[in-house]
């Protein structure tokens, strides 16, 4: 479904990301770890088409996001690790702001704003104004809005971050249902226990490069995917 | 000390920043800004030179010291009056810097010492070229110099101590109210509108004759007290004329940073509660738009909230309602006064009223060349960009809603008000055609070329949007840039009707501004989608 071929990027001399390349498989969830400055949301914005980078291709669902980035984007859905929406709207405008962007049909988004509000107790806060919200409630919007456009592919950073215990869990339950309808999740995360748990596939970035990448048991074999992760940074 | 010293330097590199776009070289960065700059403050040291020459004849020539320091402090204090709110009391360290054991007034200080550096370039552009003006054109002093010098440096003081002030009284007063923004809009208008007006009562009590510039200086002496003492010094210096402006000086600033202190955390406070609005049953019935359609609605919804914004770019806008309504509702007045108190003027009541097509096509290129709506567009979406770029709308798409929103904002005030013009004045068929095609293709090229000024000198990661607004590289090329046009714009149009004739002359001026119009659309067709997608929030 995302296939990253051999793709670099450098930042003046400094190599963000060397010669990465990986396939994440449609039905998968598939986290990419790393510590701070990795290159994961360089990664992750390069998939999106957010950010050009400098050699290589990556491929959605077949089309390259750099020859084809409309039809790549329509697929797909980000979520920033930083919640940075309109805030001057309310949220849900913004949400249907977001839906006219992907062309979603009145009932369908009407159908997915009303379920994913009750799921994350935001049915009586669609009302107010973004600015009003928390970091929390922000990340909520932002998640219901991507969702809203049922994508196939979701692309996610950091996106436990900021979130209350019942707002993971729900998300977690999100993730696997997407999933389980064919969709495919990509996010980043610090958090390894989730990652352990949720994750079909890992890849493990150290410096712009990918340092292991492979099912869940190929990667911990006997260890916790914490102590491998720590093994892999103090190589 | 240190503590303030500290801040100030991380406050004013952050201010540097402003060139901190996706230049090629630091030094490249500069250039064309300052190049601009440089270029007003020269068309400034003419006019100065040519009034000083003129006043010289008189005996009057240090009129010129008062007007442009008059000048230069209005434009201070309008400047300071919009922006000082958000730059005041809205920047995002606020929460980081409180939590720190700083004393209140040494963060507003630090807040105050970076807006008057800003302010100072004021002092360069429109006052160094009168004093240039000024000794050139007479025999100065040693002292004179250092009167300048101390003049540069002080008259950005009072304004920005008013507009501190006023920026703090129109913050605490909207933040108790819901609807903060408009109400932060009113109140700078209103204060706007109260200092024109008293300017004008000054005006107005000066009688106008042959003397008028010299007599206006006087008038100017008689309530500015920085211009009354620059006046003093340079013709007669007096060193303790010269301490005692110093020190009132600095105890002006220091009560104003004093009293913007004691209720600095209070003003924040208030600012920073979202009052929300009942919590009303959301009804999932939503309405399906076009790309096109969101995009402009979400554009106008982020112009309607951003107060620095709204003030900045309707100030164009309301000066044109003011000059049209003014020349529609007091027309015979306006000729009788321009006909019989200007002596030499060239033109006869009629021949006036047949030029009202070319007076309505300069109103217009004045409303349109200074509204540069889009020039920050792209800067102010800040993080957001990139949730903006992830979505499937393309990158000239993005920047033609923006232009298209920009014109939406304009169009109507100025269309409204040509064809007022128009039915007031019986403007013919033709001409009214011609003003029309201009209410359109004004706007267009001004809006096509602030977009590709906000493309070249976008930054995301500004303090407030104050700073997008005001105090950014883009803004000052846009400014400087409006400068230009409007008074080339205005020249041309002018000399190409009486050249020419009218139709002639309107019909040229509009060719050139549609040939402008769609060359800047093909180079956005052609280089848009690759700006956009260079930029990265």
């Amino acid at each position: 479904m995302i296939k990253i071929k051999k793709v670099s990027k450098l930042y003046g001399d400094k190599k963000a990301l060397d010669n990465v390349s990986f396939e994440v498989k449609k039905g998968e969830i598939f986290a990419f770890i790393g510590h701070n400055g990795a290159g994961k949301t360089t990664l992750i914005k390069s998939i999106c088409g957010i950010l050009d980078f400098d050699k290589g291709d990556i491929l959605i669902d077949g089309h390259s996001i750099k020859e084809e980035p409309l039809d790549c984007k329509k697929k797909m859905a980000y979520i920033s690790d930083d919640p940075e929406l309109y805030e001057d709207m309310k949220a849900i405008s913004f949400i249907n702001f977001v839906c006219d962007m992907y062309d979603v049909p009145t009932e369908v988004r009407d159908k997915n704003i009303k379920r994913y509000a009750e799921m994350f107790g935001m049915e009586n806060e669609l009302g107010s104004e973004i600015k009003s919200f928390s970091h929390g409630m922000k990340q909520k919007v932002a998640l219901m809005a991507a969702l809203s456009h049922e994508p196939k592919i979701l692309i996610m950073d950091e996106p436990f971050v900021g979130l209350d215990p019942k707002a993971i869990f729900d998300m977690k339950e999100v993730m696997k249902d997407i999933v389980k309808k064919g969709g495919t999740i990509f996010f980043s995360t610090h958090i390894l226990d989730v990652a352990e748990k949720l994750c079909d596939r890992v890849a493990i970035v150290k410096k712009g490069r990918i340092v292991k990448v492979g099912d869940m048991k190929e990667i911990r074999g006997d260890k916790s995917l914490e102590k491998v992760f720590l093994e892999l940074e103090e190589k | 000390m240190s503590k303030f010293l500290s801040l100030l330097k991380a406050s004013m590199s952050g201010g540097i920043q402003m060139f901190n776009y996706h230049g090629k070289t630091k030094r490249s960065r500069w250039t064309v800004p300052l190049l601009l700059a440089a270029f007003v403050g020269v068309m400034m040291l003419f006019s100065a030179s040519a009034i000083t020459a003129e006043l010289k004849t008189e005996g009057g020539e240090s009129a010129i010291l008062s007007i442009y320091v008059l000048i230069t402090a209005a434009i201070i204090l309008m400047e300071g009056v919009y922006k000082c709110g958000d730059l005041l009391f809205k920047p995002r360290d606020n929460d980081m810097l409180l939590a720190m054991p700083i004393k209140r007034s040494v963060i507003v200080s630090t807040r105050i010492i970076k807006l008057y550096v800003f302010e100072l370039l004021y002092c360069m552009i429109f006052l160094l070229p009168a004093i240039i003006a000024y000794a050139i054109n007479t025999e100065v002093g040693t002292s004179f110099y250092l009167t300048s010098v101390t003049m540069l440096i002080l008259v950005p003081v009072i304004p920005i101590a008013i507009s501190c002030v006023i920026g703090l009284i129109t913050s605490a007063l909207s933040a108790r109210f819901r609807h903060k923004t408009i109400l932060q809009v009113i109140f700078s208008f209103i204060i706007l509108f109260a200092f024109a007006a008293i300017v004008l009562a000054v005006n107005t009590r000066s009688d106008i004759d042959g003397h008028m510039i010299s007599m206006a200086g006087d008038k100017i002496n008689q309530f500015f007290y920085p211009a009354a003492t620059f006046v003093n010094l340079a013709t007669d210096f007096n060193i303790w004329q010269y301490l005692l402006f110093v020190a009132i000086n600095l105890a002006i600033i220091v009560v104003a940073v004093l009293l913007i202190g004691k209720f600095y955390f209070q003003t924040i406070n208030r600012m920073n509660i979202v009052k929300r609005g009942a919590n009303k049953e959301v009804k999932y019935k939503s309405v399906r738009r076009s790309q096109t359609s969101a995009m402009v609605r979400k554009e106008l919804t982020k112009y309607f909230n951003t107060p620095v914004l709204l003030t900045n770019t309707a100030v164009g806008l309301v000066l044109f309602i003011v000059a049209a309504g003014a020349l529609c509702f007091n027309y015979d007045g306006l000729v009788e006064s321009l006909t019989t108190s200007l002596e030499n003027f060239p033109l006869t009541a009629e021949e006036i009223h047949s030029l009202m097509p070319s007076v309505a096509f300069g109103l217009v290129a004045f409303a349109s060349l200074m509204t540069f709506i889009t020039a920050t567009m792209i800067s102010l979406e800040r993080k957001s960009f990139n949730l903006l770029k992830s979505m499937p709308i393309s990158g000239r798409k993005i920047i033609m809603t923006k232009v298209l929103t920009a014109m939406l904002l304009i169009v109507p005030v100025t269309l409204l008000g040509a064809i007022v013009m128009a039915i007031r004045f019986q403007f013919g068929i033709i001409d009214t055609l011609l003003v029309l095609v201009g209410v359109i293709a004004l706007p267009l090229v001004t809006e096509l070329i602030g977009i590709l000024i906000d493309l070249k000198y976008a930054r995301f990661d500004a303090e407030t949007d104050a700073v997008v607004v005001k105090q950014s590289a883009g803004v000052m090329v846009a400014t400087f840039l409006g400068l230009g046009m409007v008074l080339t714009t205005i020249s041309l149009t002018f000399g190409t009707v009486f050249l020419a004739g009218q139709t002639v002359g309107l019909l040229i001026m509009d060719a050139i501004f549609a040939i402008v119009a769609l060359f800047l659309y093909f180079v956005i067709a052609a280089r848009g989608e690759e700006k956009i997608l260079k930029l990265t929030a």
